[in-house]
């Protein structure tokens, strides 16, 4: 279904799932620099930098903040040169309550699919082998997020995925505003 | 682009405090729960 919705060819054997946690694979689509289309494959969620020294960093990495991502140099050249999007129908903020914390779940459409803006690396562990992550941009809250969190992240309008995808488009500040 | 993304299209709902648990990964994960009095008050 979400290779459909999103006109993508799926790279990775995955099933969709109702929790994923940091650390762990999510389903990404990326566009083809060399064809005309679009590929989904699964990514690491926590994006460990290139020139990282090691994976510890990619739990703080799970998130970028798309006010400070163009100067953070964390993300300044995913931001520039690697960006997807990363389906979903849903997701879950966490309200704190005094000492606990309740979880919502918040959906757009009554729950159809939509993507947040993405960015992603690669990463060459000591073995050599390449490990792809990815990171979810966030924003200010909307009035509905508000209530939970005072973040939320980045959902886009399906008609700014092609330029988001677009990997000729460099030029971030005119990504980033229009 | 980077915007809020338009609140008029966006519902939530609390859901079973299951979701803390990544083990648990099925239906339930997403289904509307009801909160009690205490729990209540969000909005």
């Amino acid at each position: 279904m979400i290779e459909e919705y999103f006109d993508t060819v799926s790279d990775d054997d995955w099933t969709p799932r109702y929790n994923i946690a940091p650390t762990q694979p999510v389903p990404v689509i990326r566009q083809n620099p060399k064809e005309p289309r679009r590929e989904l494959s699964l990514l690491r969620w926590g994006l460990i930098p290139s020139w990282a020294k090691d994976q510890s960093v990619a739990p703080q990495m799970i998130n970028a903040r798309s006010e400070t991502a163009a100067t953070k140099p964390a993300f300044r050249d995913p931001l520039t040169n690697r960006r997807c999007l990363i389906p979903a129908d849903g997701f879950y903020e966490w309200q704190r309550r005094g000492k606990a914390k309740q979880p919502y779940c918040f959906e757009v459409n009554e729950g159809e699919l939509f993507a947040f803006a993405g960015l992603w690396d690669r990463w060459r562990d000591p073995s050599g082998q390449w490990l792809k992550s990815c990171s979810i941009l966030t924003t200010t809250p909307n009035v509905v997020t508000s209530a939970v969190h005072d973040r939320m992240p980045v959902i886009l309008d399906p008609d700014r995925y092609d330029l988001w995808l677009d990997p000729g488009m460099t030029n971030v500040e005119a990504v980033s505003e229009c | 682009m980077l915007k809020p993304f338009d609140a008029q299209l966006m519902r939530c709902y609390p859901v079973s405090t299951r979701i803390n648990y990544v083990a648990n990964d099925d239906a339930e994960c997403s289904a509307h729960v009801e909160l009690t009095e205490s729990q209540a008050g969000l909005f």
